[in-house]
């Protein structure tokens, strides 16, 4: 990975096309803008995570594995009473 | 009216049986969804069907059964999106990824279902607390500890 040091109002340019600016700096939180082609697509990385691990969750759901798992849930639970 | 189920068949739900989602569910297009339970399964474990497209259904977790504290602050923002007046109108559940061995499952707490149960909205919301977007499920329910 690329890793560059920026201050407070600097940029980048990706590409020709794309700016990347540093807006505000506070703590633990920096303001980005990023000036660039309808195109391109901006996503927050967290967004796509979730997104992937959604996809995820369907992809595997088993009904018969949860059923057992759910029974065996509630006979541990009855038998700790 | 009759919709089809993945796992279900075709099932008979009324309008009101219907959550109408605020924004989609991360990475997916559908709205609307009803809750199916199954007895044998519980109300641990429920189905998040979406009522338009059969194969869109997701298991989603009651937080109360994990051993750990799970009572993540729900922003103001997000309560308004879904009319919550008051903390008794929502839910939040948890969703799963049920693998064929369970002890290698997950939920994710980053991100969970928040639900109006009174308006039937609904919302995938993202926590600012540190959770985890893939925490055993096994593990981290009561009996179960490892």
């Amino acid at each position: 990975m690329l890793v560059l040091q920026r201050k407070l109002g600097d940029g980048l340019i990706l590409n020709d096309n794309i700016e990347i600016s540093i807006i505000e700096i506070n703590k633990d939180k920096v303001k980005i803008g990023i000036n660039a082609p309808k195109t391109i697509k901006i996503l927050r990385k967290e967004i796509v995570e979730i997104q992937k691990q959604n996809k995820e969750a369907l992809n595997t759901v088993n009904y018969n594995v949860l059923r057992s798992f759910a029974q065996q849930f509630t006979e541990g639970k009855q038998n700790d009473k | 009216m009759k919709i089809k189920t993945r796992d279900f068949g075709i099932i008979d739900i009324l309008q009101q049986d219907i959550i109408t989602f605020k924004e989609p569910i991360l990475g997916f297009d559908d709205t609307e969804y009803t809750i199916i339970t199954v007895d044998e399964i519980g109300s641990n474990f429920i189905f998040l069907q979406s009522t338009k497209n059969e194969d869109v259904c997701f298991i989603l977790v009651n937080p109360t059964i994990y051993s750990y504290e799970y009572s993540p602050d729900i922003l103001p923002c997000h309560k308004k999106e879904l009319n919550i007046i008051n903390d008794s109108d929502m839910v939040l559940w948890n969703i799963g990824v049920i693998y064929d061995d369970f002890k290698k499952s997950t939920v994710n707490l980053k991100s969970p279902i928040l639900i109006n149960i009174n308006e039937k909205l609904a919302s995938q919301i993202i926590l600012e607390e540190n959770y985890p977007l893939k925490s055993p499920i096994y593990t981290g329910m009561e009996g179960n500890k490892c």
